[in-house]
């Protein structure tokens, strides 16, 4: 059996699609076997961040419609083996996705795959309500600013009271991800810290994802960051990887980096 | 699959039940008057039955109209007659009123019936209801409101900014306390709320208020009790 992880947020442009992305990306690459669906009718996106979006044919409203199948729709990752993407629907809107249709696809999804990441769209209606609905766990993407984290409290609220897992009385599984994170803004208190957010939040940290701009360059190359191993932003995703997967991983790029000796001493920026 | 067009449940309504001893026009208008003037917003709009177990004697048509217009001119939803003899039962029902049968046992005068009713049933004092404690273990989050109808509220997690824990009788927060927090609200001006980090946007008793500015001065972020002295809201260490 699958499990179904939703990445969600609220608000919009804190990074859902870029790590939904990367977190299925990073899945793969270690043998699970994943689809990621994009749930933004009307505004995909996810299949520019894969770099997929020349290939899409059919979407995720033409399998619920059964215009197609399941098979004609799911797009296979060229870079990385064991991914799959299920490309949201440019031309129509959230309410072509219906409870019966949204579960027939996840049913049949969850026989072939490990792990289905639902990309959630922004906002708390009802496409987002429905990306959230048959998850079991959540990845609540935030950034260190306070509306995103108002933002993020709501969607904790909403996951814990109409999700699936909650109408059976369960509890959805939280992680915070913390993205587009700056140390050095941190320090000069123009940006809430790690502390902070957990504080007010008071989930689990999945990861906390500097502020890079190999995440900008990697959605316009359509290449997922966690690919760019060299990158903070890409190692820092593997990290929150691993944590997904149950390892304990210290977490990495919560400091100002500091100026090395000979650097300063040759006046280096 | 198609959606189904409706669902049948059992439910209890919360009303309110009038117990009359006997009847003068006159006499009850005025009475009722006073009542809803004691707290005009309590009242309006609510749900209301009369109960006719403790009744003397017979009500005739012309009074049992007079009464509904009584009710309905002061704001009460009169919906029903419960108890009081056939001819009764039948004369409500010509009136377009529901009608219940007694309970088992004969209410006190004095009291509202003890026994178990179909529905529960909310007195006008906030005080005689008592209902077994709320008590909510996870994080209250934003947009998210909580009521403890009748009863205490008990909080063991967070409340986050942007939620609502309300309760007619005391509220105890045990985790972070940052959104708003109104206790008493059906006018109990006992009621406290009890909290080990107090940084809420407003915390209300029984309708009086303060908000976050004035809660910065006093106990902030630091275990305190609100309660009501003299019509204003003080707040105080633990």
């Amino acid at each position: 059996m699958a499990k179904i992880i939703v990445v969600t947020s609220g608000k919009g442009g804190v990074g859902k699609t870029t790590s939904s992305a990367a977190i299925s990306t990073g899945l793969a690459l270690r043998g699970h076997k994943t689809v990621v669906i994009d749930f933004d009718v009307g505004l995909r996106n996810l299949d520019l961040i894969m770099g997929c979006e020349r290939r899409v044919v059919y979407d995720f409203v033409n399998v619920i419609n059964k215009e197609a199948s399941l098979k004609q729709a799911l797009i296979k990752d060229k870079r990385t083996d064991g991914l799959f993407i299920l490309p949201a629907s440019q031309t129509r809107d959230k309410d072509a996705l219906t409870h019966e249709g949204v579960e027939a696809v996840l049913d049949e999804l969850a026989k072939d795959f490990d792990y289905i990441i639902c990309d959630s769209p922004a906002g708390i209606e009802q496409g987002a309500q429905m990306a959230l609905y048959f998850a079991e766990e959540a990845i609540v993407v935030t950034n260190p600013e306070v509306s995103s984290v108002r933002d993020s409290d709501r969607i904790l609220g909403i996951l814990q009271s109409k999700s699936r897992m909650a109408e059976q009385g369960k509890a959805v599984k939280e992680h915070l991800l913390l993205t587009r994170y700056n140390p050095t803004r941190v320090a000069s208190a123009e940006m809430l810290s790690v502390a902070d957010v957990e504080e007010i939040l008071a989930i689990p940290l999945l990861g906390v994802i500097p502020e890079s701009e190999a995440v900008l360059k990697a959605s316009n190359q359509g290449a997922p960051v966690i690919l760019d191993t060299e990158s903070q932003a890409g190692q820092a995703y593997e990290d929150a990887v691993s944590r997904l997967l149950g390892d304990e991983v210290e977490h990495r790029f919560l400091e100002q980096t500091q100026k090395g000796f000979f650097k300063r001493l040759l006046g280096g920026k | 699959m198609a959606d189904p067009c409706f669902q049948i449940k059992g439910t209890s309504v919360t009303s309110m039940v009038l117990d009359l001893y006997h009847y003068q026009g006159e006499e009850f208008a005025s009475a009722l008057h006073q009542k809803v003037q004691s707290a005009p917003l309590f009242f309006t709009g609510s749900p209301l039955y009369i109960n006719l177990a403790s009744f003397n004697g017979e009500l005739s048509k012309p009074e049992l109209q007079e009464i509904i217009k009584h009710c309905q001119s002061l704001g009460f939803q009169l919906f029903g007659c419960k108890g009081g003899s056939e001819p009764q039962a039948k004369l409500a029902k010509d009136l377009g009123l529901v009608h219940l049968p007694a309970s088992r046992a004969r209410p006190d005068k004095t009291e509202p019936s003890p026994e178990p009713e179909p529905a529960p049933v909310a007195s006008p004092e906030p005080e005689a209801i008592s209902r077994p404690t709320r008590i909510i273990e996870r994080p209250v989050r934003s947009g998210q409101q909580i009521y403890a109808e009748g009863s205490d509220l008990i909080l063991l997690a967070q409340v986050s900014e942007g939620a609502e824990v309300i309760a007619d009788g005391n509220i105890h927060a045990y985790g972070p306390l940052r959104g708003r927090a109104l206790a008493g609200v059906r006018d109990n001006p006992n009621a406290r709320i009890f909290c080990q980090h107090l940084e809420a946007e407003l915390v209300s008793i029984a309708g009086h208020f303060v908000l976050n500015d004035t809660l910065r001065e006093r106990c902030w972020k630091q275990p305190a009790q609100v309660f009501l002295q003299d019509d204003s809201i003080e707040i105080a260490a633990l």
